[in-house]
């Protein structure tokens, strides 16, 4: 498995699913982050090409039986190398503006007890909140994306910020996104052809690190995706995601994180953990995961609790059947599992070994394409009475 | 002997919500399927409400004055929350209260059946609605009124933490059809695809724009009730209609109305047809349509008529500051319920006020308001509905830095251009309405001119100010007091100076140099002495500094645009 690098050379389209025809006012939009499945097309579709960027259609059946982990985000240096990688924000985190400028605090939302007498329509479900249960608004700005450094240590030891932080210190900011108005020019008068405009916004793989569209070019942060696959790819310049946008693919000598020493003897020892989807992940039940729970044999899972925003959809287009795939719900990356794990430790040790940055979903060609890449956190099991604060009348 | 059992009857807080708010509200693609999404999922709440209406229940949120307010169709606006102390088992009255809203929502639907003539899968759409409404609730046990804040605090939380687990069942799709055009998640349900019908016959079959898709909760928000909602092009039609007078308008809309029925059996609304470019989207035909637009320009010729109507409407998102605070300063149920009432009431006269503005109400309930106003009432209206908030809530308070305060409205009001996607012009006012909330004080308010082909122009500043100032520099346009220029010359000064070390006071000198050098009409003319003077004063204080005060005057003559062919006198805006 190799970790290729997909630099962008145009601000991307990844489509959501609605129709995009020639008709007056018609808008392209992009996702805020591709899809595995996106990526997945893009690697299969490149390992199908020959020396001519030909596509062998005879090899679509070999090609889906390639593994491809990823997108993840990445930061690069001048020379195109990785210099850091970045996850999803995880929903375990709750994020309030601080007092100071440009400060957050961050919450841990944790599994928890209803107080006595009370009741929700989850039923006997385990609820997750902050506790005690917080006032504070939710930072509008906080980062989507935290850098590795933080995902380490939030995934080693989680918890309540016991000081105000810098935002930026979490992680990148928003993606830019660019939109371009383009008309369609007849080829007899030179001029626009009447009604045929139509907008596409795309993802400029950029961040303006002083927010605001002030800062210096020099202080800019170029991003790119990052993928590994057992594919067989050459690098170059191709297309990726709609209007044949441009990048640029080149192989990384750099691999994934590996699961820290700590966080692996961690979960070992406490039989509990938590998981965190950093690309979504499908499922047959929706939001609750079936082959995680049986993939291991000698250890029984249990989801105990789950932090999760709204879920996605996917379609995408069926290459071999030449038509629209049928849409399916997707769990969002950055949803959170708190998982029991009992077993003995060495089952449990098989248990990280075979999750750390796999990918979870139920189907087996969901995994293949990259869908439900988890990395795993430590969880003391605990679960703790909800405690509501009496309000505050001080401003 | 044996024991008297004494039944001691368990009463519970409970609070509910009805979603998904993105589903009803946010995927709209024209004015009408915003109104009727947001009055959808209020026609759902009061069906849930309503359960609840009767004793031994008591409502606190909503609180109507008669159970009558909560019928179907009834004038009340009922925000998605509900909250009432209930007796019996909350999972039983829940059941209930989600029976009758899906109730309600199939009673919607058959009137979708019924509307639509055109071929649909109805099998998917009937999927589609069953997955549709999502209905979270969460309840403490009721010790009794001395214990009410503790209980809404405790029923908050875990509400609050009931939304953090978002569950969902898997969908069966299905391939090979196209997505719903909204919101790309759903698949079409319209048999009739693009390809197979003309754009007509999709009109007529299922009231779908030209190579619109739709699911069946698009076809549930566009076909439920067959009630016209006013489009952003009628909205932005008033002031020419105005203008024109009604014989006039009358007659130019016979004739343009005739010339239209050559070209295309699409239906347009009276407003859209002082708006070419509107009409020529109908016509699918390039040559045509270009036939057309001549056509159209000669019969303005032929009456003699000169100007075009604007384009422009205005978009005004509004709502309470600090209501989290004032509901928490709530000590009992009955304040509770008695502010809940204030809201309704509020609600109540902000439907007036906005109508007999010629705008139109998108959605005004407690105390949130989204609402279209033509550019020479839009003013107006947003000051009498400052004034009314403030009145109507004036007996609550709440504590902010450190001294009491009655609740006051802030929001944004966004300068659109007709055709622009409501999408963008609700997440224009969206950043608009957060500048707002931003200023220090509260009852703020965000101006935004989103013109076509132009940077936005922004003015944010306390509402009241704000409104005194822009009726000042409206008059100024109207009574060419002042150049058009002068707003982009201050506006040089600023960027090229305004960062720099360049003392205040020097700063001033030569604005005030650039005031009195542009005069209007190019003659010989000074600037009057008052004009100048109320410049001095504005220049004089860091408050509003020179780019805001250019950006001002700039959505001023905006303004003053409307007001003119309106033909109203500056002095008829009220404060």
């Amino acid at each position: 498995m190799t970790v290729w690098l997909i630099q962008p050379r145009d601000p991307l389209i990844f489509r959501d699913g609605r129709p995009f025809s020639a008709m007056p006012g018609a808008r392209a939009r992009t996702l805020a982050f591709p899809y595995p499945s996106t990526l997945a097309g893009g690697v299969r579709t490149r390992a199908g090409q020959d020396s001519n960027g030909r596509f062998d259609k005879q090899q679509i059946d070999r090609l889906l039986r390639h593994t491809i982990r990823g997108p993840l985000l990445v930061s690069l240096d001048d020379y195109g190398e990785v210099t850091q990688w970045h996850f999803p924000a995880p929903a375990d985190a709750f994020v309030i503006e601080a007092a100071a400028q440009l400060t957050v605090q961050r919450l841990w939302v944790r599994p928890v007890y209803l107080p006595h007498g009370a009741a929700t329509d989850l039923g006997n479900g385990v609820l997750v909140s902050t506790n005690p249960a917080s006032r504070g608004k939710a930072d509008s700005a906080a980062p989507s994306f935290w850098s590795w450094e933080t995902v380490d240590a939030w995934l080693a030891e989680p918890g309540d910020d016991p000081a105000p932080v810098l935002r930026s210190t979490l992680g990148p900011g928003k993606l830019v996104r660019e939109s371009r108005i383009h008309v369609s020019i007849d080829p007899e008068t030179q001029t626009a052809s009447e009604g045929l405009l139509y907008e596409t916004t795309g993802l400029e793989f950029v961040t303006n690190p002083s927010g605001e569209g002030r800062g210096a070019l020099s202080a800019v942060q170029q991003y790119a995706l990052a993928v590994d696959t057992d594919a067989e790819l050459q690098p170059g310049v191709d297309f990726l995601g709609g209007e044949r946008r441009m990048v640029n693919w080149a192989a990384s000598r750099r691999s994934f994180p590996e699961c820290p020493q700590g966080v692996r003897h961690t979960i070992v020892s406490q039989g509990h953990c938590r998981v965190l989807l950093v690309t979504p992940a499908i499922f047959e039940g929706g939001h609750l995961p079936a082959w995680l729970t049986r993939a291991v044999p000698g250890v029984t899972v249990r989801v105990v609790a789950v932090a999760n925003r709204r879920y996605g959809t996917v379609s995408g287009w069926d290459a071999k059947r030449r038509t629209q795939k049928a849409t399916r719900r997707l769990v969002p990356a950055g949803s959170v599992y708190f998982l029991s794990l009992d077993g003995d430790p060495a089952a449990r040790e098989r248990f990280v070994d075979l999750m750390w940055l796999q990918a979870v979903s139920d189907e087996e060609q969901d995994r293949r394409d990259g869908l439900g890449m988890a990395l795993l956190g430590t969880w003391n099991g605990e679960i703790q009475p909800l405690e509501v604060e009496d309000e505050d009348t001080s401003s | 002997m044996g024991e008297c059992a004494m039944q001691v009857i368990e009463k519970h807080l409970l609070v509910c919500a009805l979603g998904p708010v993105q589903d009803f509200i946010a995927t709209a693609r024209t004015s009408r399927d915003l109104w009727f999404g947001s009055w959808m999922l209020s026609e759902l709440s009061k069906a849930a409400a309503k359960c609840l209406a009767a004793e031994p229940n008591q409502l606190v949120f909503p609180a109507p004055r008669s159970v009558g307010d909560l019928d179907p169709g009834s004038d009340l606006s009922v925000a998605n929350k509900i909250a009432a102390v209930v007796e019996g088992d909350p999972q039983v009255i829940t059941d209930q209260m989600r029976q009758a809203v899906t109730e309600r929502l199939m009673a919607f639907w058959s009137e979708v059946r019924r509307a639509v003539t055109g071929a649909v899968d109805w099998d998917l759409a009937q999927e589609q609605l069953g997955d549709l409404v999502e209905f979270t609730w969460a309840s403490v046990p009721y010790p009794g009124a001395p214990h009410y804040r503790r209980a809404r605090s405790q029923a908050e939380a875990c509400l609050a933490s009931r939304k953090n687990t978002r569950g969902f069942r898997q969908t069966q799709g299905r391939a090979g059809t196209p997505k719903s055009s909204l919101d790309g998640a759903r698949e079409s349900v319209l048999v009739g695809h693009s390809g197979s019908m003309t754009s007509d016959q999709r009109f007529v079959a299922y009231h779908a724009e030209p190579g619109e898709e739709l699911s069946g909760i698009d076809l549930l928000k566009r076909r439920a009730k067959d009630q016209k909602f006013p489009s952003t092009t009628d909205i932005a039609a008033k002031p020419y209609r105005i203008m024109l007078g009604t014989g006039k308008d009358s007659c130019l809309l016979e004739r343009i109305d005739l010339l239209l029925r050559d070209y295309t059996c699409s239906q347009e609304t009276a407003g859209a047809h002082y708006y070419p470019e509107r009409l020529a989207q109908l016509i699918p035909d390039v040559d045509r349509r270009r036939k057309f637009r001549q056509e159209y320009a000669r019969i303005f010729k032929t009456e003699g008529i000169e100007r075009q109507a604007s384009p422009h409407y205005a978009l005004l998102l509004a709502d309470g500051d600090d209501m989290g605070r004032t509901i928490d300063a709530l000590q009992t149920s009955e304040q509770h319920r008695s502010f809940s009432q204030r809201l309704s009431e509020f609600a109540a006269i902000a439907n007036e006020r906005i109508g007999s503005h010629s705008g139109a109400p998108i959605y005004v309930g407690g105390d949130d308001i989204l609402a279209y106003l033509p550019l020479h009432t839009a003013l107006a209206c947003v000051s009498e509905l400052d004034a009314e908030f403030r009145a109507t809530l004036r007996d609550f308070a709440y504590q902010r830095d450190g001294a009491m305060r009655s609740p006051t409205l802030s929001g944004a009001l966004v300068i659109a251009h007709h055709l622009t996607p409501l999408s963008d012009v609700l997440e224009t006012a969206r950043g608009a309405e957060k500048k707002a909330k931003a200023v220090k004080g509260k009852n703020a308010l965000t101006i935004v001119l989103s013109k076509r082909g132009g940077a936005d122009r922004t003015a944010v500043a306390p509402l009241g100010e704000l409104l005194d100032r822009m009726r000042v520099l409206i008059g100024y346009r109207r009574q060419r007091l002042i150049s058009a220029g002068t707003a982009y010359e201050l506006e040089q000064l600023h960027r090229q100076l305004g960062g720099s070390e360049l003392q205040a006071k020097a700063l001033s000198k030569e604005a005030e140099r650039i005031i009195k050098r542009k005069y209007e009409g190019g003659g010989h003319q000074a600037i009057r002495p008052e004009v100048l003077e109320q410049f001095r004063a504005w220049f004089g204080h860091p408050e509003p500094h020179l780019a805001e005060l250019a950006q001002e005057m700039i959505i001023a003559a905006e303004f003053a645009g409307a007001y003119e062919m309106a033909d109203i006198d500056i002095g008829e805006v009220q404060g």
